[in-house]
């Protein structure tokens, strides 16, 4: 849980574009890039659903 | 530092802080009259486009005077001079997230009221008036839907005041022989499309600006609520004329438009018969040279130029042309039909057939071709049944 967590927070930081010395010390200790790949296209679809419920739900409540 | 330099700097910058001050105190409305910034228009969407414009704007200077004035207070008050010392230090992730963080909020606040307008603006419904707007090089063609009313809109900026031999007007480039009437308190739709390149109608009083796109109908629409006359422009480069080819929209009241339509409808009648008279009566060649002359300067001159030279590779001279002296059935096909793939538009639904017989004639006559062949609106219409 705590490495789920750990991959959670460096895809996030990778999003925002912010990311600590000490997280990416943390990284280079996993040995397959896989993990990342998979977090980062979980984060992707994740954030593509954000934007299309938002959209979703300004549209009903202005148009509707 | 010296007094006298001093004094120097301190007039011009106590006059510009005055200047500052009074620019500041001025009401909102008031910027727009500066014609730097864009107008505030006369619908209800433009001045919500005006209103997002100037919030975003004010926003931008807050930021700005935060952001330089944060800069300019550490670049003096640090200074090596006053034994600053540099730190050193290679990140600092909350100082990160904070600036990352406070943007995407203030982007996120700026987008409320934006999608909100937006969404108006794209609400093309309950349209009372459809209009479809076509560009073509380089002239604007109106269509009142359900209403058989259509007709072209040309520059009438006389060619003396372009070639500056002659005092340009008060609409220099911004007139048209005839201007797009619509109603006021009306919702109009506009049904935007090309027939040639890509062009875009842009009327910044309505804050309508579309694309005008072969093959594709951008829609937008505008309630204009008090009468008058707007001007635009084309606002996508579609070649050597682009910028004669304005846009003016009278908006006059519902009942006044309501007259315009009808006369409009009755002078289309008027034309109709009159073309057919055109057609059907007896040219002389000197009749036909007179008329072609006249219809080549308003339909052809813009890219072969009034010399008949053009402007080769594009547009191709018509002086001794394989088509001016040649069958003088390809040529008339060309004038009819237009050219495909190149900018030789059709022009048999701009000109009547005694104007194409009138200006085939001239362009086989004109500038030394001197073919000697007259070519009768009769030939043209037996062309066109082909």
């Amino acid at each position: 849980m705590n490495r789920f967590f750990s991959l959670l927070k460096s895809v996030t930081g990778a999003f925002l574009g912010v990311q600590s010395g000490k997280q990416l010390d943390n990284d280079a200790e996993e040995k397959s890039v896989w993990p990342f790949v998979i977090t980062g296209i979980f984060m992707t679809v994740l954030l593509v659903i954000g934007i299309a419920a938002a959209v979703r739900i300004v549209l009903t409540n202005i148009s509707g | 530092m010296d007094t006298s330099v001093c004094r120097w700097l301190n007039a011009p910058l106590s006059r510009l802080l005055q200047a500052a001050l009074v620019l500041s105190l001025l009401p909102q409305d008031a910027a727009a009259e500066i014609p730097l910034n864009m107008p505030v228009g006369v619908t209800d969407i433009s001045r919500s486009v005006y209103d997002l414009h100037m919030t975003i704007f004010w926003i931008c200077v807050a930021i700005a005077v935060v952001v330089f004035g944060v800069m300019f207070w550490s670049i003096i008050h640090h200074r090596k001079s006053k034994g600053a010392k540099a730190a050193h230090f290679h990140e600092n992730t909350v100082v990160e997230i904070i600036w990352t963080l406070i943007p995407m909020a203030i982007l996120i606040a700026m987008a409320i009221p934006a999608t909100a307008t937006l969404v108006k603006m794209y609400d093309t419904s309950d349209a009372e008036v459809d209009i479809q707007v076509t560009g073509y090089q380089w002239k604007w063609h109106y269509k009142y839907l359900d209403q058989d009313v259509e007709f072209f809109s040309n520059l009438s900026t006389p060619r003396e005041q372009i070639e500056n031999t002659a005092e340009k007007s008060e609409h220099y480039l911004l007139e048209v022989d005839n201007a797009l009437v619509i109603p006021t308190g009306k919702k109009v739709r506009f049904l935007i499309t090309s027939n040639d390149v890509i062009h875009s109608w842009w009327v910044p009083h309505l804050a309508v600006k579309k694309d005008a796109i072969p093959g594709f109908i951008n829609e937008s629409w505008a309630i204009v609520n008090e009468p008058g006359v707007y001007r635009g422009q084309c606002a996508e480069l579609c070649g050597k004329d682009h910028g004669f080819m304005p846009i003016v929209v009278d908006a006059r009241s519902p009942e006044d438009y309501q007259q315009w339509l009808l006369a409009k409808q009755e002078e289309k009648e008027q034309q109709a018969q009159q073309a057919a008279a055109a057609t059907a009566r007896t040219w002389t060649h000197e009749e036909l040279m007179a008329e072609g002359e006249k219809v080549y300067a308003r339909a052809c001159a813009a890219c072969h130029q009034p010399s008949g030279a053009g402007m080769p590779p594009v547009f191709p001279s018509l002086i001794k042309s394989p088509i001016t002296t040649g069958d003088i059935n390809a040529h008339i096909d060309i004038v009819v039909r237009g050219k495909p793939g190149t900018a030789m538009q059709a022009f048999g639904n701009q000109l009547t057939p005694a104007e194409v017989a009138a200006v085939v004639t001239y362009e086989r006559n004109a500038w030394g071709n001197d073919t000697g062949d007259t070519v009768t609106p009769t030939d043209v219409q037996e062309h066109n049944a082909q």
